[in-house]
């Protein structure tokens, strides 16, 4: 009753409204473990806090921001000095882990359902194509946001005492960022999927000594071979195991960075010093409200260009091909890009030492990188050689990444070529991006059908194609001779019939001619279908 | 508190104003002894209930903390506040949207194209259960309905008994004629059905509604009967 009564005389002294906006203030603080309706507003102006600090208090009490330092100096909350990549790469998981978790709704791991599941949440369920295209796309730019972020630690010669461990963490985390990207790989079962991951399981299976390599294999694909064993080891290590390995290592990684402190720009500091944590009071930037006002607004700002490239279609949308087949490997199979540079040193030499040891040596020396930099100077001048290494090194993973594309001796014969560069086995390719409608009945010779020729009857579109067949033509009976290979394409040329099969299905019949001197006229030909709904050109 | 101006004039006040201050006096008294006081900004007394509650008003006005005019710093964290909450709205939506499972036709939740009433189990004869859709077809003189499998009363699945020509629960014996009718047991209420249709070249000729006539599937030999799993129609109490 004694509590009743004086609620009845607060609100007899101050009247009902003002008496609930007061309650309301009290609950506004206990939700911000501090700070009040005015206090909020301050944040929003820029205001000093009034004293003593109720800002900090939200630092102590709460569990989100006890995770953030207070105050940070000055210098390295510059948008220059690190571009915020560490918080980008977290946001990007975050983003997984919710999109994941959506997709998981509608996703069994298993070969008789798997493909027809990504079908279904790409044409059936509202907005699972945006909600795949994200977590596709935030997959790959977590990989590079986490690359550039390594990089950047490496310049600033951040890694360095007494943030060495950090570091090692941090190439744990790259590890498991790269592994989360491929096993990803594999549940759609497409045979992107299947066909990479049975590279990488071989790959595995090559490791020394044979015992280890081929036991390792087992465990992970759960058979000699992927099957509907391997889907499901491969999707609890993507979907539970690994994140869970990220999230803990994460918390080390990111309690060692508050605990040290962000190395300041190297100019600022004597060599061998480290004053991260020593912030003069007239340095001092708060997280609260500067610091929190900027990483928000980036993370809607990187969320937003996020959504754009999805949606004005510059990001070409998470690719499915055709389901899985034991049976065939498709032409010109690729590492997804950012293991090239590894598809590339297999084409080198034996896959044991390509494959196995030389990334094992890579990552190995990451590991230890800053154990074994002696040199105390975190300034450019004073890193010559570190610098000049990692451009070399740079220049060899772009030259390994090019040669781990198709372009690098992996020739099929020129007419083949020809033909897959226009219609791709798997993917799109120029003729699937047509507009279906635009793809001309009747027989188009790349002799006649070029764009300026009066006598042709192909419209605009189809001129444009055939023109394109006719370059690719020239250019590989080039690089025939180029090679010094026997057969080129001399006096080639190219022929697309375009027959409706069915009601919304046409049959593209491609066919290469070419006739080598003092010899009869030989052909190449390939036959595909083209379905109107089949989604390539958008 | 006196007001200066009427101190220093007091001498020359006329009778009637001396009585006017007086009762001044007396209901300021009395507002005081109330704990209120009522003084106009020049320090008056004021009696008049509207002057009290003007004053009360401006009083209230300056209490408040001066209304700052909003800053543009403020302004522009205010509207990307306000960006990201539409952003965190839209995803929510979209969440729900995604989460909100969909059925295709031929899958419980979905559609059943049961065909024509050549397809329906005879009129005088037995229902026919349809174990995916979880219905019984159920086809008599007054017309077709399709009756949901799980009793009224606690979700056990009733079954078709052809001696007693009815339905009747295996776990606490409620009964229920052919047409989904009451008879006897705890069950509370008639049978429940799916919301059906009929449905001749692309247009709805008669439906079932909750309480309504069932489908007049012989008067219309030639529409297709399409029931609709993802509505209930509940069953008359008793």
């Amino acid at each position: 009753m004694g509590v009743i009564n004086n609620v009845a005389h607060e609100i007899r002294k101050e009247g009902v409204i003002s008496w609930l906006l007061r309650q309301l203030d009290v609950f506004i603080t206990k939700l911000t473990t501090g700070l009040n309706w005015n206090d909020l507003r301050g944040l929003a102006r820029g205001d000093d806090p009034r004293r003593p600090n109720p800002r900090l208090t939200v630092h102590s009490e709460s569990f989100w921001f006890h995770i953030k330092p207070s105050y940070y100096h000055q210098s390295v909350t510059k948008l220059t000095h690190t571009f915020r990549l560490g918080l980008l790469s977290t946001y990007f998981f975050f983003i997984e882990l919710v999109t994941g978790i959506f997709l998981m709704i509608y996703y069994a791991p298993t070969p008789q359902r798997a493909y027809g599941d990504m079908l279904n949440i790409l044409s059936n369920v509202p907005f699972g194509e945006l909600i795949r295209d994200v977590h596709r796309l935030t997959a790959e730019g977590m990989v590079i946001v986490v690359f550039l972020h390594m990089v950047r630690t490496y310049l600033t010669g951040s890694y360095k005492k007494p943030r060495q461990f950090t570091w090692l963490t941090g190439v744990v985390l790259l590890l498991a960022t790269l592994f989360l990207s491929f096993s990803g790989y594999l549940l759609p079962w497409d045979q992107l999927a299947y066909w990479a991951v049975t590279i990488g399981g071989s790959m595995i299976d090559k490791a020394p000594p044979p015992v280890l390599g081929k036991t390792t294999q087992l465990i992970l694909l759960g058979a000699p071979a992927i099957g509907p064993a391997g889907l499901l080891r491969f999707y609890l290590l993507h979907v539970l195991f690994v994140p869970l390995l990220v999230i803990f290592v994460f918390f080390i990684h990111y309690y060692k960075v508050v605990r040290v402190g962000i190395s300041l720009p190297s100019s600022e500091e004597e060599v061998g010093q480290d004053t991260a944590k020593r912030v003069p009071a007239d340095k001092r930037r708060y997280y609260l409200p500067d610091v929190f006002t900027d990483e928000m607004m980036l993370l809607l700002l990187i969320t937003f260009v996020l959504l754009a490239l999805i949606v004005l279609n510059v990001y070409p949308g998470a690719p499915l091909e055709h389901h899985a087949n034991p049976n065939k490997t498709p032409l010109h199979t690729k590492a997804p890009w950012y293991f090239l540079w590894i598809q590339g040193l297999l084409k080198l030499g034996d896959p044991t030492i390509m494959g196995v040891v030389v990334p094992t040596i890579v990552f190995g020396f990451l590991f230890i990188m800053p154990y074994i930099d002696f040199n105390p100077s975190r300034k450019a001048k004073d890193r010559r050689f570190a610098i000049t290494a990692w451009m070399l090194g740079l220049s060899v993973f772009v030259i390994l990444t090019w040669m781990g594309t198709p372009f690098f001796k992996v020739a099929s014969p020129p007419a083949e070529e020809v033909v897959q560069l226009m219609l791709p086995e798997e993917e799109a390719g120029p003729v699937r991006e047509t507009d279906w409608a635009q793809l001309q009945l009747g027989e188009w010779d790349t002799r006649v059908d070029v764009p300026g020729n009066a006598e042709s009857t192909a419209n605009p579109t189809m001129q444009g194609l055939m023109e394109e067949y006719a370059q690719h033509i020239v250019v590989e009976d080039v690089k025939a001779y180029e090679k010094g290979l026997d057969e080129g394409l001399p006096n080639g040329y190219g022929k697309m019939i375009i027959e409706e099969w069915q009601d919304g299905l046409k049959k593209l019949t491609m066919r290469v001619f070419w006739q080598p001197e003092g010899s009869d006229e030989q052909t190449f030909e390939k036959t595909f279908f083209i379905d109107e709904e089949s989604g390539y050109a958008r | 508190m006196a007001n200066p101006k009427s101190s220093e004039a007091g001498d020359e006040l006329s009778p009637e104003q001396q009585k006017f201050q007086e009762t001044k006096e007396q209901q300021r008294q009395q507002d005081a002894a109330a704990g209120q006081t009522f003084q106009s900004d020049s320090g008056e007394y004021l009696t008049s209930g509207r002057q009290k509650k003007a004053a009360k008003k401006a009083e209230k006005k300056a209490a408040k903390p001066k209304g700052e005019p909003v800053s543009r710093r403020e302004f522009l964290n205010y509207a990307w506040g306000a960006a990201l909450g539409v952003v965190l709205v839209e995803a929510g939506i979209a969440g729900f949207l995604f989460t909100v499972p969909r059925f295709k036709a031929g899958e419980f939740g979905g559609l059943f194209d049961l065909g024509t009433f050549s397809s329906l189990p005879p009129v005088d004869g037995p229902p026919i259960s349809n174990l995916d859709g979880k219905f019984w077809s159920s086809n008599d003189a007054s017309g077709f309905r399709a009756l949901y499998r799980v009793c009224t009363h606690l979700g056990c699945l009733y079954e078709w008994k052809d001696q007693t020509f009815r339905f009747e629960c295996p776990c606490h014996g409620s009964k229920f004629q052919k047409t989904g009718k009451y008879i006897e047991g705890p069950a509370p209420r008639s049978l429940d059905q799916f919301y059906a249709i009929l449905e001749q070249n692309g247009q709805m000729i008669a439906d079932i509604t909750e309480g309504g006539e069932p489908l007049p599937a012989a008067e219309n030999p030639d529409a297709n009967v399409i029931v609709d799993t993802s509505k209930i129609l509940k069953g008359q109490p008793h």
